[in-house]
Protein backbone atom coordinates (compact mmCIF):
# COMPACT_ATOMS: atom_id res chain seq x y z
CA UNK A 1 0.00 0.00 0.00
CA UNK A 2 1.42 3.20 -1.06
CA UNK A 3 1.98 5.77 0.77
CA UNK A 4 -0.90 8.11 -0.93
CA UNK A 5 -3.19 6.03 -0.80
CA UNK A 6 -2.42 5.07 2.67
CA UNK A 7 -3.69 8.45 3.68
CA UNK A 8 -6.43 8.08 1.76
CA UNK A 9 -7.92 5.28 3.52
CA UNK A 10 -7.21 7.05 6.61
CA UNK A 11 -9.29 9.98 5.53
CA UNK A 12 -12.36 7.46 4.29
CA UNK A 13 -11.73 5.87 7.58
CA UNK A 14 -12.32 9.19 9.37
CA UNK A 15 -15.16 9.94 6.93
CA UNK A 16 -17.20 6.46 7.52
CA UNK A 17 -16.67 6.76 11.38
CA UNK A 18 -18.25 9.94 11.63
CA UNK A 19 -20.76 9.23 9.50
CA UNK A 20 -21.58 6.00 11.68
CA UNK A 21 -21.74 7.94 14.88
CA UNK A 22 -23.49 11.14 13.56
CA UNK A 23 -25.91 8.91 12.11
CA UNK A 24 -26.32 6.32 15.18
CA UNK A 25 -26.47 9.35 17.55
CA UNK A 26 -28.61 11.50 14.99
CA UNK A 27 -31.46 8.89 14.74
CA UNK A 28 -31.37 8.46 18.47
CA UNK A 29 -31.83 12.39 19.19
CA UNK A 30 -34.16 12.79 16.54
CA UNK A 31 -36.44 9.97 16.75
CA UNK A 32 -36.59 10.18 20.83
CA UNK A 33 -35.68 6.58 21.57
CA UNK A 34 -35.42 4.55 24.64
CA UNK A 35 -31.92 3.46 23.96
CA UNK A 36 -29.36 6.20 23.35
CA UNK A 37 -26.12 5.93 22.49
CA UNK A 38 -25.63 9.18 23.37
CA UNK A 39 -27.13 9.02 26.83
CA UNK A 40 -26.96 5.39 27.49
CA UNK A 41 -29.04 4.98 30.72
CA UNK A 42 -28.77 2.49 33.44
CA UNK A 43 -25.34 0.99 34.11
CA UNK A 44 -22.16 2.00 34.08
CA UNK A 45 -22.40 3.77 31.09
CA UNK A 46 -25.11 6.21 32.75
CA UNK A 47 -22.11 8.78 33.32
CA UNK A 48 -20.14 8.58 30.55
CA UNK A 49 -21.55 11.10 28.24
CA UNK A 50 -21.59 13.86 31.10
CA UNK A 51 -18.18 12.39 32.23
CA UNK A 52 -16.64 13.08 29.12
CA UNK A 53 -18.30 16.04 28.57
CA UNK A 54 -17.15 18.19 31.85
CA UNK A 55 -12.90 16.67 31.12
CA UNK A 56 -13.40 17.85 27.77
CA UNK A 57 -14.81 21.66 28.97
CA UNK A 58 -12.07 21.11 32.25
CA UNK A 59 -9.16 20.11 29.39
CA UNK A 60 -10.37 23.50 27.22
CA UNK A 61 -10.36 25.81 29.76
CA UNK A 62 -7.06 24.79 31.20
CA UNK A 63 -5.69 25.36 27.66
CA UNK A 64 -6.79 28.66 27.29
CA UNK A 65 -5.72 29.82 30.81
CA UNK A 66 -2.02 28.12 30.10
CA UNK A 67 -1.56 29.14 26.58
CA UNK A 68 -2.54 32.58 27.56
CA UNK A 69 1.80 32.91 28.70
CA UNK A 70 2.37 33.34 24.98
CA UNK A 71 -0.12 36.31 23.85
CA UNK A 72 0.50 38.43 27.18
CA UNK A 73 2.15 41.26 26.71
CA UNK A 74 4.91 41.09 29.31
CA UNK A 75 6.17 38.74 26.53
CA UNK A 76 5.78 40.90 23.31
CA UNK A 77 8.77 42.42 21.64
CA UNK A 78 8.39 45.80 20.01
CA UNK A 79 8.56 45.88 16.27
CA UNK A 80 11.92 46.33 14.77
CA UNK A 81 14.02 46.48 18.11
CA UNK A 82 15.58 42.88 17.40
CA UNK A 83 16.38 43.02 13.99
CA UNK A 84 19.68 44.89 12.90
CA UNK A 85 19.19 48.07 10.14
CA UNK A 86 20.21 45.69 7.18
CA UNK A 87 17.55 43.34 7.93
CA UNK A 88 15.05 45.55 6.91
CA UNK A 89 14.22 44.19 3.55
CA UNK A 90 13.59 40.57 4.85
CA UNK A 91 10.76 42.49 6.96
CA UNK A 92 9.52 43.35 3.27
CA UNK A 93 9.95 40.17 2.10
CA UNK A 94 8.19 38.23 4.69
CA UNK A 95 5.34 40.76 5.02
CA UNK A 96 4.52 40.36 1.15
CA UNK A 97 4.84 36.23 1.87
CA UNK A 98 2.07 36.64 4.87
CA UNK A 99 -0.34 38.81 2.72
CA UNK A 100 0.23 36.39 -0.12
CA UNK A 101 -0.85 33.57 2.84
CA UNK A 102 -3.61 35.93 4.01
CA UNK A 103 -5.06 36.85 0.35
CA UNK A 104 -5.16 33.00 0.18
CA UNK A 105 -6.73 32.20 3.54
CA UNK A 106 -9.13 34.61 3.07
CA UNK A 107 -10.56 33.01 -0.41
CA UNK A 108 -10.56 29.45 1.73
CA UNK A 109 -12.66 31.08 4.48
CA UNK A 110 -14.71 32.74 1.58
CA UNK A 111 -15.13 29.11 -0.12
CA UNK A 112 -15.99 27.80 3.52
CA UNK A 113 -18.59 30.25 3.84
CA UNK A 114 -20.29 29.83 0.75
CA UNK A 115 -20.23 26.25 0.90
CA UNK A 116 -21.81 26.40 4.34
CA UNK A 117 -24.08 28.40 3.34
CA UNK A 118 -25.60 26.77 0.88
CA UNK A 119 -25.38 22.68 2.13
CA UNK A 120 -26.60 24.35 5.49
CA UNK A 121 -28.24 27.23 5.14
CA UNK A 122 -27.69 30.34 7.31
CA UNK A 123 -27.86 28.87 10.82
CA UNK A 124 -25.68 25.80 10.04
CA UNK A 125 -23.82 24.30 12.85
CA UNK A 126 -20.63 24.25 10.65
CA UNK A 127 -19.74 20.77 10.43
CA UNK A 128 -19.47 21.46 6.90
CA UNK A 129 -16.70 23.15 6.88
CA UNK A 130 -14.75 20.11 8.87
CA UNK A 131 -15.65 17.88 6.01
CA UNK A 132 -14.06 20.75 3.92
CA UNK A 133 -11.05 20.96 5.66
CA UNK A 134 -10.30 17.28 5.58
CA UNK A 135 -10.68 17.02 1.98
CA UNK A 136 -8.33 19.83 1.61
CA UNK A 137 -5.93 19.09 3.62
CA UNK A 138 -5.90 15.43 1.89
CA UNK A 139 -6.41 17.10 -1.71
CA UNK A 140 -2.56 19.67 -0.68
CA UNK A 141 -0.79 16.30 0.61
CA UNK A 142 -1.67 14.65 -1.88
CA UNK A 143 -0.31 17.29 -4.45
CA UNK A 144 2.68 17.95 -2.53
CA UNK A 145 3.55 14.18 -2.15
CA UNK A 146 2.92 13.82 -6.00
CA UNK A 147 4.72 16.98 -6.70
CA UNK A 148 7.92 15.04 -4.58
CA UNK A 149 7.65 11.77 -6.22
CA UNK A 150 7.47 12.85 -9.37
CA UNK A 151 10.72 14.76 -9.16
CA UNK A 152 12.34 12.47 -6.79
CA UNK A 153 11.28 9.35 -9.54
CA UNK A 154 9.58 7.42 -7.04
CA UNK A 155 6.25 5.18 -7.62
CA UNK A 156 3.39 8.06 -7.36
CA UNK A 157 0.95 5.19 -5.85
CA UNK B 1 -59.33 -27.04 25.89
CA UNK B 2 -57.41 -24.67 23.89
CA UNK B 3 -54.57 -25.81 22.21
CA UNK B 4 -52.60 -23.15 21.79
CA UNK B 5 -53.49 -19.94 23.52
CA UNK B 6 -53.05 -17.05 20.86
CA UNK B 7 -51.39 -13.83 22.61
CA UNK B 8 -52.96 -10.28 23.13
CA UNK B 9 -52.40 -8.34 20.68
CA UNK B 10 -54.17 -5.20 21.37
CA UNK B 11 -51.23 -3.32 22.25
CA UNK B 12 -49.75 -4.15 19.15
CA UNK B 13 -46.92 -6.56 17.82
CA UNK B 14 -43.91 -4.54 19.70
CA UNK B 15 -45.79 -6.69 22.93
CA UNK B 16 -45.21 -9.71 21.03
CA UNK B 17 -41.58 -8.85 20.96
CA UNK B 18 -41.11 -7.94 23.89
CA UNK B 19 -42.29 -10.42 25.64
CA UNK B 20 -40.42 -12.99 23.29
CA UNK B 21 -37.29 -10.34 24.48
CA UNK B 22 -38.06 -10.77 27.79
CA UNK B 23 -38.12 -14.53 28.03
CA UNK B 24 -34.88 -14.89 26.05
CA UNK B 25 -32.87 -11.82 26.42
CA UNK B 26 -30.23 -13.18 23.94
CA UNK B 27 -33.14 -13.20 20.77
CA UNK B 28 -32.11 -9.29 20.01
CA UNK B 29 -28.31 -10.41 19.50
CA UNK B 30 -28.87 -13.58 17.76
CA UNK B 31 -31.51 -12.05 15.21
CA UNK B 32 -28.83 -9.22 14.09
CA UNK B 33 -25.74 -12.11 14.36
CA UNK B 34 -28.04 -14.27 11.78
CA UNK B 35 -28.75 -11.07 10.14
CA UNK B 36 -25.16 -9.69 9.98
CA UNK B 37 -23.68 -13.47 9.00
CA UNK B 38 -26.39 -13.97 6.27
CA UNK B 39 -25.68 -10.93 4.25
CA UNK B 40 -21.74 -11.42 4.90
CA UNK B 41 -21.39 -15.54 3.62
CA UNK B 42 -24.30 -14.68 1.32
CA UNK B 43 -23.17 -12.35 -0.58
CA UNK B 44 -19.34 -13.33 -0.52
CA UNK B 45 -20.67 -17.21 -1.87
CA UNK B 46 -22.47 -15.68 -4.87
CA UNK B 47 -19.46 -12.94 -5.67
CA UNK B 48 -17.23 -15.91 -5.08
CA UNK B 49 -19.42 -18.36 -7.84
CA UNK B 50 -19.90 -14.88 -10.28
CA UNK B 51 -16.38 -13.82 -10.75
CA UNK B 52 -13.81 -16.44 -8.97
CA UNK B 53 -13.08 -14.33 -5.75
CA UNK B 54 -14.68 -12.66 -2.78
CA UNK B 55 -14.15 -9.50 -1.23
CA UNK B 56 -14.80 -10.28 1.92
CA UNK B 57 -14.34 -6.77 3.55
CA UNK B 58 -16.86 -5.08 1.39
CA UNK B 59 -19.45 -7.66 2.23
CA UNK B 60 -18.72 -7.43 6.02
CA UNK B 61 -18.80 -3.38 5.83
CA UNK B 62 -22.52 -4.31 3.84
CA UNK B 63 -23.76 -6.39 6.13
CA UNK B 64 -22.79 -4.39 8.91
CA UNK B 65 -24.65 -1.90 7.74
CA UNK B 66 -27.44 -3.32 7.22
CA UNK B 67 -27.50 -4.44 11.26
CA UNK B 68 -26.64 -1.20 12.09
CA UNK B 69 -29.95 -0.29 9.86
CA UNK B 70 -31.89 -2.97 11.81
CA UNK B 71 -30.59 -1.98 14.96
CA UNK B 72 -31.52 1.72 15.37
CA UNK B 73 -35.40 1.24 14.72
CA UNK B 74 -35.16 -1.12 17.66
CA UNK B 75 -33.91 1.21 19.77
CA UNK B 76 -37.34 3.46 19.42
CA UNK B 77 -39.09 0.74 21.80
CA UNK B 78 -37.92 0.19 25.44
CA UNK B 79 -36.81 -3.41 25.97
CA UNK B 80 -36.26 -4.52 22.87
CA UNK B 81 -32.13 -3.98 22.35
CA UNK B 82 -29.76 -3.45 25.62
CA UNK B 83 -27.33 -0.05 24.61
CA UNK B 84 -24.23 -2.76 24.63
CA UNK B 85 -25.60 -4.68 21.28
CA UNK B 86 -26.12 -1.43 19.75
CA UNK B 87 -22.61 -0.12 20.87
CA UNK B 88 -21.45 -3.83 19.32
CA UNK B 89 -23.49 -3.29 16.21
CA UNK B 90 -21.90 0.53 15.96
CA UNK B 91 -18.13 -0.96 16.93
CA UNK B 92 -18.64 -3.62 14.09
CA UNK B 93 -19.79 -1.19 11.75
CA UNK B 94 -17.07 0.84 11.87
CA UNK B 95 -13.94 -1.85 11.89
CA UNK B 96 -15.73 -3.31 8.93
CA UNK B 97 -15.03 0.07 7.38
CA UNK B 98 -11.66 -0.03 8.74
CA UNK B 99 -11.16 -3.11 7.47
CA UNK B 100 -12.55 -2.16 4.10
CA UNK B 101 -10.74 1.00 3.18
CA UNK B 102 -7.35 -0.51 4.60
CA UNK B 103 -7.47 -3.56 2.60
CA UNK B 104 -8.22 -2.03 -1.11
CA UNK B 105 -6.12 -2.96 -3.84
CA UNK B 106 -5.04 -0.21 -7.01
CA UNK B 107 -7.78 1.05 -8.72
CA UNK B 108 -10.63 -0.06 -6.22
CA UNK B 109 -12.34 2.60 -4.39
Amino acid sequence: MGQIKFIGSFMMIMVFTIAVIGFAGEFGEGNDVAIKLSDPGAGNLSQLGSDLKNEIIISVDQINDSSQSFMSPDNSIAPGSESTETGGIFKKISSAVFTGFSSVSGGIKAIFITSTTLLEGSDGSGAVSVGLTALLSFLVIVALLLIWKTWAGKNPD
Amino acid sequence: MAIYNPPNLSSGMDELLIGTVTAVPEFTSYFLAFVYLTMLLGGATAQKRRIGSADIPMWSTIASLTTLLIALPLTLTLGLIQIEVLSVVVVITIFSGIWLFLDRNRNEI
